[in-house]
Formats: C-alpha cells, structure tokens, sequence
C-alpha cells in the first residue's frame, strides 16, 4: 500500500474505531502475520478492532472503496494459517465483541458475539443456566465459539449430534459491501430458534473461512447437562479391533464421547516433547476414551453393561484394559499445542477407510520422524468421522519445521485419495481442492464469493477466490 | 544484537493459545495491560512473540512501540500461573531477559533512566534524598544495626521510607514485634534500595551492586532474618539474592510470615475486638513468586470481630495492583487504572477495607482512590493486627 493512501485509511480507521484501537505498531503486526502452524508469515498493514456492528461496517464500506483485504480474528487458534493476512491489509480483531446477547433456556439457544469464547460460556452457564451445556471443543478456552461453529468444527457430543455447524440457528452478518443481514428465522421473526423451514442461506457464510462476511451474531443450540456421566478408558493393541469396535458403538447411542488417539500421543503431552519414542513390549497401541450419559442410574448402569459386553465381543481375540476414567471436563489448558508449533491434516470423512488411511499416516509419520500423534471421532452416530494425524512441534527449529510442511504435503494428498476432506484448510489446500474438485463446483463457489465480495477484500485467497 | 538463552528457549515455544489471557475455570481477566489495551502485543503471548521477533531481527529495541509492549508489563506473573503450556514459569523470564537486551542497547525509558539515577544519587529509586531515610522511625527508639547488632534487621525499603501517609505499615510491624520482644533493630539512613526495581527494569549492573552490598551490611550485623514488610524487597531479596556471588548468612521472611509465626508461638495475643469487614489483596510477589496466601489469613482470621470476604480473584488468581516493575513510573495512567479495576473487584465484595501486604499496592490503591473518587480504606495488614492488640 501507497505510504499517501496508507496514512489516509489509517486516519478513517481512526475516525471509525478510535484511535487506541487501531495499530500499525510492528509489534502488534509481528503477533498476527503468523499463527503456531507452520504455514509462512504474512504482514498485515493494520490491525484494527471494531467494538459494534456499526464499526465493523464502516471498516468494510472503506476497505471495500479502497480495495483493502480484511482478515477477521478472533484466538488465531484455528490450526490452518486461517486468519494470516496473505495479501496484508486489515486484521479485523473482533475481541472486543464478547457480549452474549441473549440466553434463551425454553428453546435453548444463546446469541452470542464473534469474542464471547468457549471460557466465557462455561462461566456463563455454570453460574446461571447449570443444567445447560455446549458441544465443547478441546481447543484452547480463549476460543471464539462462533468461529469454532462457522468452521465447522466439533466438540465433546459430536458423537451423537455432529459438528458444531450443524448447531447454528441463526446469523446476523456484515457482508463486504456493508449491509447488515439477518439468516434463519430471526428474518422473520423474533425468535432465533432455527435456520429452518426457510432456504438454507447461512451456507453462503459457514465453512468460508471468513471469506464472505463478517459474522457479528450467532445463535447456537445448548443442550442440557446430562445427570449421570461415567467415563472408561479403553486401551487397545489392535487397529483392526478398535476401529471395528469404534463403527459399532457410534449408531448404537450409547456412548455420548468416544475418540481414539494413538499412544503417542499421551507421551507427548506428558513430556512436552515430541520423541522420538519406542514403543516398549507390551505398551498399548491405541487409547480410547468413552464417556456414558444418562438422567438415571439405570439408565447409566444399563448402558455400562451394553459398553462392556460389546468390549467383550469386540476384543476377545486381543488384549484390551478397561479402566474407568473422569470424562474430559472442557474447556481444558495447555494440550497439544504445548510445543508452540501445532499443526494436523484434520479431515472429516468415511470412517471405513481408517485402517488402511491410519496405516499410510503412520509410515509417513515415521518417514519424517514425527511422532505417531492423532485424534480419530466418529462424528453423528458414525454417518462419517474426524480422521486427524496431529503434529506438534518447535517453530525455532527450521529442519522440524521444513519437515513438517514436506509431510503436511504428503499428507494432504494421502487424505484426499482416502476421500477425506480437510476442514480449517490452509491455503494450498484449498487451492489443491479446487483444483482436483468438481470444476462446476469451483465455479459455483467464485460465482457466490464475486456476488457477495465484489472486489475480493475478505480473508482473500481462500474458497471462491478469484483465479490469479 | 546478544539474545539471552531465555528468549532463545522460550519465546518460540508460545502457541498464542491464548490461555494465560483469562484465569482458568473462572474466566476473569488475568493479565491488566492485555485487558486494558486489548491488542495481542499487550499479552503475555504478545510479549514472547516480541522476543521472537527481535531474535529473527524483524523487530528492533529501538522501536518505541516495542519498549511500551515490554515496559507495561507489570511482571504480574499471572501468565506464569496460567499458562499450561511449555514456556509456564518461563514468561516473566523472557520478558526480563528482553529488558535487559534494552538495558545493554542503551534505549531505557526515560522514567527509568531517572530511577537509576536516583538510586546512583540517593540509593533509592524514588528521587527521594538520602538523609531521609529512616526518618519512618522516629520515636520508636530503634536499634541501629550498623552501631550495634541485633538478631533481626527490619528493612523498610524505598516506598516505605520515604512516603509519611504510609509509614504506619512500617510503624505498626515494627511495634508488632517489639511488643513480641524481638531483638530487631534498623539501618536507618544507612538503608538502601534492595535493587529489585532496577533487576525489573533491565539494569543487572545496578541491581548485583545493592544485593551485594545489602548482603554484606545484614551478614555484617550479624543478624539471622531479615524482614521486610515490602512484598517486592522480600521476594527480590529470597529469589534474587541467592543468584548473587556473596553468601547469604540470613534468611529472608516477609512480615506476614514472621507475626504468623510469632502468633502461632503465642508471642503475639490479639485481645482487642476488631468489627471490620475486609477484603484481603494478594501482592503478586508474596502469592505467585513465592506462595505466600494462607498466613496473611491466617493473621486476619485471628482477630476477633473482623470478617474476612474473598474477592474473586484470589490467591494465585489474585490480579495485580498495577505498580510494579516500574511501570508505577513509566506508564503512571495505566497503573492508576489497574489499580482501580481491583478496587472495584474489592467494593464488590461489601468490604469497606481493602487489606494487603505491600506498600506498592498500597500507594497505588490510595493513589487510584483518590485519581477515582473511590470509597474504600485501605489497609497494610501490620496495621490491622495492630490494632487488635
Ligand atoms: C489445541 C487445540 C485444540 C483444538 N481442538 C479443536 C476441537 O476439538 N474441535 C474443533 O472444532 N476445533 C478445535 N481446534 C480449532 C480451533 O481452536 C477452534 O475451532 C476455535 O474455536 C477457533 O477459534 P478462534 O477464535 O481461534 O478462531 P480464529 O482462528 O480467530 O478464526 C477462525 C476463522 O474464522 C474467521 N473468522 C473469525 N471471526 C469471524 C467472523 N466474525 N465472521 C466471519 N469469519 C470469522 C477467521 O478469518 C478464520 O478464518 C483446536 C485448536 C487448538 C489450538
Ligand atoms: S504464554 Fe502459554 S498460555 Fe499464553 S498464549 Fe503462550 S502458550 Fe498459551
Ligand atoms: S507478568 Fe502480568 S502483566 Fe506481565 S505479561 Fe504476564 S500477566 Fe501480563
């Protein structure tokens, strides 16, 4: 940007947020030209944070007269290079905007805005609504739930209920151009209980990576807290048993929580180191963690008994402990990202392709001496899964990372030919999908983008961007 | 440019996962210049991305913007307890480590610079004359320890000694354990800084020279403690000072922790009722630098008559008053601020005093009361349990 025009914006910026929140300090640049990936850096020219939706409008009426890229962000925790600036501009920091807007207990849903965070609503529900809960991630607590939703991603009862977007009743968005919209029934009425029966337009905003409109509202579905929870931990010895006995507890209903992770990943996470690690005679090969629902101790202790006869069955001509265990408590600190580099080729796709996708994973894994980290779910009562190889590593280390990206690539392609399809997808593999997709797809998906971004300025080079 | 191991070690290993921005499980603010000026530079994380930055030679010390990110920070250490990750303990670390980069390329703030002139000057920080020193201690008939010696030195430190409105902290521990019959006795004008201040601020020369010095003047008087009603002076002092190539003859206790001891040795009886509602501050460098939460309770759960209420943020939750690490002198609008946000935090509780163990804290809270208009006593906890007595 021109140093003429680039002080000019800066003065309007300052006109529409106030000055102490706009900066073009290096230093506060420094901190969102990259993210704990691996993926390269890229500088913005402002970051800027907006506190209303009246603010967020004029930064986007100007940035869309001058042709300006904004990138929106919240944590920055999104584990794909998401919100790096690849062609500068505006980091739209939507922190300020934390309110929840409203709590709606009959129909369960809360309104919330785009910094309002996995932390701020466990705080927010234990003290007010204890009987509710979320689909809580694993991801860090100072996460935006809207992103997390808006991303498509998956929390602790994705099990049964699927991924968080599918738990969206409703958006309030700034499209590029600056007009306000309103998505599913709160069009219409005053209720934001559904997106349906109504046409289904929030597609035009979920799973765009921020890359058609600046999101101010969401309502989510909050469920309520079950009473009785038990959880088990299962430790397995073999691939073959545990997925098995993985695609045949997900329709079943019983089991509310169920993820498998290889052993590895236990070790790195208690030692904060990435190995390399043998595996000593005798050491289990896969951790699968379980957690049973229920509003009765009968109702627990039959599905306990189901659990276990169905370990039985599964397992008999291997070895599996079973040991019981505390269900995860989420939000959590301080998990994988331990490292300061954390990257994953997440995926969601057909959990019948698990073995023969986690063996190639593995043997990749060892080509680049990284450690056998993951972290597979079946997702919706097993319609499909969360297949995602985990990598943490140390970001100083210049080899580990030009090995971890050598492998990232590998990996992509490994998935893809799986049929798996990578969620919080960076850059060069959105670019690898359009160009293996569907060329009508492709199409169809600029066509939506050229309609709502006219001149490109949302988080540009993601879906729909322009050929270059 | 030299970049310390610390910043080599540790910086890069920051996720910016964001958990040190919040205390965990309550989901309250956690670190005051993150909150106040809200951008990722002004986190902790933002901090250690500064020491990447500078380690990659993108970002220069001789940025300001870079010195106000690394200068107002108040060394809290609120990070260090939050974070889960691996640069946990690491934090403040690096941002010392960072500042003493400043320090070596000459680009100190200029309230700092007055700070090390002073102490070069006066032997405190403050710009305060030196003959004022132990001016506290009128009256009270004191043993000066550099005439004779004494089994127990009270260091009083720079805030205490020269500022009258809160010279009752100093007055009423020193009374506290006359009335214990403790052979204690002071330096008086001859005290000086602990040199805490100038190890926050970057300045390694200056601070080595008064550890060594305040070592060999406490093992010269031939004393087996020192105790400081300074939270800052007493964890320098038990943290810093071992670091330092002079051996240390005495052991280092904060007020709190001796009128505990000396209560629980039935040295000290509190006899009078105290009808007071209060609300207990943890200084950060007696709660996380050193785990100092349960004695200063202890003391006020041992007066009769006076109800003790938590605030939210307690113990090692506990959010900082805001003066700390120079940033009282530098950034005076921003420490006022910090201040207040704890005040109110302390008014919600329905306490109408706010108790705690630190003069810093409790200059800063006086001084954030009145920049304020704010309603609420303010107490150093000697003066509470005097007051029982
Ligand atoms: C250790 C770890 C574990 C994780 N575990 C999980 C998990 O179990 N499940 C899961 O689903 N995810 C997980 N994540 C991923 C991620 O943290 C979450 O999805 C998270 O909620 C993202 O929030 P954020 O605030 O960091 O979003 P950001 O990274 O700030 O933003 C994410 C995307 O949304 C866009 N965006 C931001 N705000 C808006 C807006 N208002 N309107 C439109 N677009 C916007 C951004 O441009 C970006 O493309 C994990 C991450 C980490 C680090
Ligand atoms: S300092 Fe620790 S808690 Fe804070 S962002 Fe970095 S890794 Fe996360
Ligand atoms: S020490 Fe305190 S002020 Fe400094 S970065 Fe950590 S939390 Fe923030």
């Amino acid at each position: 940007m021109e140093l003429k025009v680039k002080e000019k914006v800066l003065a309007e910026l300052e006109k529409i947020v106030g000055a102490d929140f706009v900066s073009k300090a290096l230093p506060d640049l420094y901190s969102y030209s990259q993210d704990m990936t691996e993926n390269e850096p890229s500088w913005p020219d402002f970051v800027v944070m907006p506190g209303s939706v009246e603010e967020v409008q004029g930064v986007l009426r100007l940035a869309n007269r001058e042709k300006i890229p904004v990138v929106p962000i919240v944590g920055g925790a999104n584990i794909g290079g998401l919100t790096i600036p690849l062609k500068g501009g505006i980091c739209l920091d939507l922190k300020r905007m934390d309110r929840l807007i409203e709590l709606n207990d009959k129909e369960m849903y809360a309104i919330l805005e785009p910094g309002f965070t996995f932390g701020h609503l466990r705080r927010y529900l234990d003290k007010n609504y204890p009987h509710l809960t979320y689909s809580y991630p694993l991801s860090p607590p100072y996460t935006s739930v809207m992103c997390n939703a808006m991303l498509m991603g998956m929390g602790d009862m994705a099990v049964s209920l699927g991924m968080n977007a599918d738990m969206i009743n409703g958006l309030e968005v700034v499209l590029p151009t600056g007009e306000v919209v309103k998505i599913g029934s709160c069009s219409v009425s005053r209720s934001w209980f559904g997106r349906a029966p109504l046409p289904d337009i929030a597609g035009m905003f979920i799973g765009w990576q921020g890359a058609t409109g600046v999101v101010t509202k969401i309502a989510v579905q909050l469920w309520q807290k079950p009473k009785y929870v038990e959880g088990a931990t299962i430790m397995t010895y073999d691939m073959g048993a545990t997925f098995r006995f993985m695609r045949r507890m997900a329709p079943m209903r019983i089991l509310d929580e169920l993820f498998i992770v290889p052993y590895e990943t236990m070790k790195v996470i208690t030692t904060k180191t990435t190995g390399p690690f043998e595996r000593a005679p005798g050491e289990p090969e896969f951790a699968v963690l379980t957690a049973i629902a229920a509003n009765s101790e009968d109702e627990l202790k039959a599905k306990a008994q189901l659990r276990d006869a169905i370990i039985k069955e599964e397992f008999k001509d291997t070895k599996v402990d079973v040991m019981p265990s505390e269900p995860t408590d989420l939000p959590i600190r301080g998990q994988i990202d331990a490292l300061g580099g954390c990257t994953w080729m997440g995926t969601y796709g057909p959990t019948s392709r698990w073995e023969e996708a986690t063996e190639k994973v593995f043997q990749l894994l060892d080509k680049y001496k990284l450690p056998r980290v993951g972290f597979f779910r079946p997702l919706r009562q097993g319609h499909f899964g969360m297949w995602r190889p985990i990598i943490a590593f140390n970001k100083s280390d210049a080899e580990e990372v030009d090995r971890v990206r050598k492998f990232m690539r590998e990996a992509l392609t490994l998935a893809l030919d799986m049929d798996h399809v990578p969620y919080k997808a960076p850059y060069w593999e959105v670019q690898e999908m359009m160009k293996r997709g569907d060329p009508n797809w492709v199409e169809l998906l600029r066509r939506v983008k050229k309609m709502l971004d006219p001149n490109n300025i949302m988080n540009p080079g993601r879906y729909g961007a322009p050929e270059e | 440019m030299e970049v310390p191991d610390e910043v080599k070690d540790w910086a890069a290993r920051c996720s910016r996962c964001g958990t040190c921005k919040y205390t965990f499980g309550q989901y309250l603010p956690s670190c005051p210049p993150g909150q106040k000026f809200r951008l990722e530079g002004y986190f902790p994380s933002g901090r250690l991305w500064i020491g990447r930055g500078l380690q990659e030679g993108v970002l220069s010390l001789e940025d300001e913007d870079v010195l106000e990110r690394i200068y107002t920070c108040t060394a809290c250490k609120a990070c260090d307890e939050q974070c889960a990750s691996l640069p946990k303990e690491h934090i403040v670390e690096v941002i010392e480590a960072i500042r003493q980069m400043v320090v070596g390329a000459g680009c100190l703030l200029p309230a700092h610079v007055v700070m090390i002139e002073s102490l070069k000057k006066n032997d405190n920080v403050l710009d305060k004359p030196k003959e004022e020193r132990g001016a506290w201690a009128e009256g009270l008939r004191l043993k000066d320890i550099t005439k004779e010696k004494a089994d127990v030195v009270y260091h009083a430190g720079d805030m205490l000694s020269f500022d009258p409105e809160i010279w009752g902290a100093a007055r009423d521990a020193v009374t506290l354990l006359q009335q214990a019959g403790v052979d204690f006795g002071i330096a008086g004008k001859e005290e000086t800084c602990c040199g805490g201040r100038a190890y926050e601020i970057g300045n390694m020369a200056e601070f080595t020279k008064y550890a060594e010095h305040n070592i060999e003047a406490y093992n010269g008087a031939g004393a087996s403690k020192v105790i400081l009603s300074c939270a800052d002076g007493y964890s320098h002092m038990k943290l810093l000072y071992p670091k330092v190539n002079a051996k240390m003859n005495f052991e280092v206790l904060h007020i709190v922790e001796y009128i505990d001891q000396l209560i629980k040795e039935g040295k000290i009886k509190f006899t009078k009722e105290v009808p007071m509602k209060v609300t207990y501050h943890d200084p950060c460098h007696l709660g996380r630098y050193n785990g100092i939460y349960e004695q200063p309770r202890d003391i006020l759960n041992s007066i009769p008559g006076l109800e003790l209420v938590e605030m939210e943020r307690n113990r090692e939750f506990s959010w900082c008053c805001g003066a700390g690490a120079g940033v009282k002198q530098a950034y005076p609008d921003f420490s006022l601020w910090t201040a207040n946000e704890r005040i109110q935090e302390a008014k919600a509780t329905g306490a109408t005093a706010l108790v705690t163990s630190c003069p810093w804290c409790e200059r800063n809270f006086k001084d954030a009361i009145k920049e304020y208009g704010e309603k609420i006593e303010v107490y150093d906890i000697a003066e509470i349990a005097r007051k029982a007595i």
